[in-house]
């Protein structure tokens, strides 16, 4: 297969898996300020799924001119559309065994994020609510609405902002590993993040990769610097904003994740769990926490995730 | 005991003949205890019980009360249940085991554990707290109801009745267990001070509507060293899996959700 082809440079599965990307730095970083963290067993056990993951040919690919971005996006696989946002220092290959399995039945939307992968910086600061809105353009572009959304860490809050400002395009949400506010990262990985400098991805294999799709080769430290300012002055949405939006959501969260179990909870209740079923019935929200699973390692957890995934999507909406 | 097969007995312990059974063979793993819920039997162990059985040794109880084991003289209590366990334990010769408690079995199982703390090699609690409070207020009205006569009503209309009519050995007791569980439930506890000292590594199952308050157990989890970024900190010895979609009832059944954190749990090398 010639990953080459067209006048995209992509990057396949197979570099990102070489490069060694999700066995060292590049999964480091995707957790905001776990640039120093200690690889865990579960980032060798993705990088070991990886390696035997095969990609799912890209049908589509191309750029969407939004808001002055030019917003990369790809379609994989066949089914019911699936938007798939990514993490910070991600794209969409980035999520590794998790996009192939998605695709298996699904038709995956893929997109980079503003500053990120194929996505190049503009020269403004990232917001979830620009980024959300970049995505809706996307999804506009391809003639897409009322689809199910799957985010991880700072694409779930992408996620969040698109099912708040642009109801209509999202069916389902599935949040993983997200947070509303800055109460939803433990202190110290904020105090970790703070101090981040891109000096410390050098000689990585993640900046190699990100060398390989950026359309600028020089901007990573500017990309670091987004991160930083975008999550040191987040704001925080607003728990009205958080209830409020329509579409039944699912929170999956490691048990040992970057989010504290209690902000889990916190958006669980705000959008409506925390009953006893049996009492009271089963609300449309979710909560899923996975056991032995860190913020780096729980996309890694392909299976496991799918096991709740699948059910919550393919469940008929509430009330239908 | 037995090297293979399913073997059945009672066990005479603190004047209680206790029930139990024992199945699957020795494989070199810790044998695992099996603690039911209330008004419970083996029976309701559904498919958790074989599936376990088919990797190691299983040895499922029946307190008192329950099941095949009569009820004797003395009103039902989580400390009394895990020292009827334990010495049941000792009759069959088994030093250390691993525990799966569900509901009032996960009680039973976090007392074990405090009590005899030898005994408890690591701790699975399936949808219990560690003191009442940890309940939704829903099902604390619920507990407070099963103390009353009327619930003896409801729920021999149920087919508890027949569970319970089909082994026990005075068919004409149900009302009376139904009682004493409901006395014992209604009765506050808090276990916070001596939950803290488990050592054993624990995993905490619950269902996301399963009627344990979300803060309570995290909580636990906090007390027994997690609640933190496994990424930096490493992944603690203890664990939490919430099941989305899964009420208290309804996660007994769940044995696929079940399988796919108690025995990856069971299996991984104790913390050095």
């Amino acid at each position: 297969m010639n990953w080459d082809q067209g006048l995209n440079r992509r990057v396949s599965q197979a570099d990102v898996s070489r490069a060694g990307l999700h066995r060292r730095g590049f999964l480091r970083a995707s957790a905001a300020g776990l640039a120093v963290a200690a690889v865990a067993g579960p980032v060798r056990r993705a990088a070991a799924q990886m390696d035997e993951a095969s990609p799912v040919a890209v049908t589509d690919s191309g750029y969407v001119e939004t808001n002055g971005l030019r917003m990369y996006y790809q379609v994989q696989g066949s089914g019911a559309p699936l938007l798939l946002i990514h993490g910070a220092f991600m794209f969409v290959e980035a999520f590794g065994p998790f996009l192939p399995a998605l695709a298996e039945t699904r038709q995956v939307i893929g997109v980079d994020l503003e500053s990120h992968g194929r996505t190049a910086d503009i020269g403004r600061d990232l917001s979830y609510e620009q980024m959300a809105d970049d995505t809706a353009a996307v999804l506009a572009q391809l003639g897409l609405s009322g689809i199910d959304v799957i985010g991880y860490s700072m694409g779930a809050g992408v996620g969040m902002q698109l099912a708040i400002r642009h109801p209509d395009l999202v069916r389902k949400l599935v949040l993983i590993s997200g947070y509303y506010n800055n109460s939803g990262l433990y202190a110290e990985i904020l105090a970790g993040e703070a101090t981040m400098t891109a000096d410390l991805f050098e000689g990585s294999p993640w900046l190699d990769a990100y060398l390989h799709v950026a359309p600028d080769p020089n901007g990573f430290p500017v990309l670091v610097d987004r991160i930083k300012t975008l999550d040191l002055n987040f704001a925080g949405f607003p728990a009205a904003d958080v209830a409020g939006f329509a579409a039944p959501t699912q929170i999956i969260i490691g048990d040992s994740d970057a989010i504290p179990p209690e902000h889990a909870v916190d958006m669980f209740r705000l959008r409506g769990g925390g009953v006893a079923g049996d009492i009271a019935g089963l609300p449309a929200a979710q909560l899923d926490i996975v056991p032995a699973a860190t913020h780096v390692g729980i996309i890694g957890q392909v299976d496991r995730l799918l096991a709740s995934i699948h059910p919550f999507l393919d469940a008929a909406m509430p009330g239908a | 005991m037995p090297e293979s097969g399913t073997q059945a007995g009672y066990a005479p312990v603190n004047g209680l003949e206790m029930y139990y059974e024992i199945h699957g063979e020795d494989r070199g793993r810790p044998p695992v205890v099996l603690f039911h819920g209330s008004f419970l039997t083996i029976a309701t162990w559904g498919g958790l019980l074989p599936a376990l059985a088919e990797t190691r040794r299983v040895i499922a109880v029946e307190q008192q009360g329950h099941g095949h084991t009569a009820d004797i003289e003395r009103p039902f209590s989580f400390e009394q249940m895990a020292d009827d366990s334990a010495a049941l334990l000792g009759h069959l010769g088994v030093e250390q085991v691993d525990v799966v408690g569900y509901s009032q079995g996960g009680g039973v199982g976090i007392q074990l554990a405090i009590r005899h703390p030898e005994l408890v090699r690591k701790l699975v609690i399936v949808s219990a707290p560690m003191k009442s409070a940890g309940w939704h207020p829903d099902v604390l009205e619920g507990l407070a109801f099963q103390a009353t006569p009327a619930f003896v009503e409801i729920l021999s209309g149920t087919p508890l009745l027949g569970l319970y009519t089909s082994v026990a050995p005075n068919p004409d007791g149900f009302a009376g267990m139904v009682s004493k569980v409901g006395e014992f439930n209604s009765k506050p506890y808090d276990w916070t001070a001596e939950f803290e000292r488990i050592a054993a590594p624990t995993l905490i199952v619950k269902g996301d509507a399963d009627g344990l308050l979300l803060n309570h157990v995290g909580e636990m989890l906090r007390l027994l060293g997690g609640d933190v970024a496994g990424d930096t900190a490493g992944v603690p010895a203890s664990r939490l899996a919430v099941v989305p979609g899964m009420t208290h009832v309804g996660l007994l059944q769940a044995t696929d959700w079940l399988l796919a954190c108690i025995p990856p749990f069971l299996d991984e090398a104790m913390p050095s």
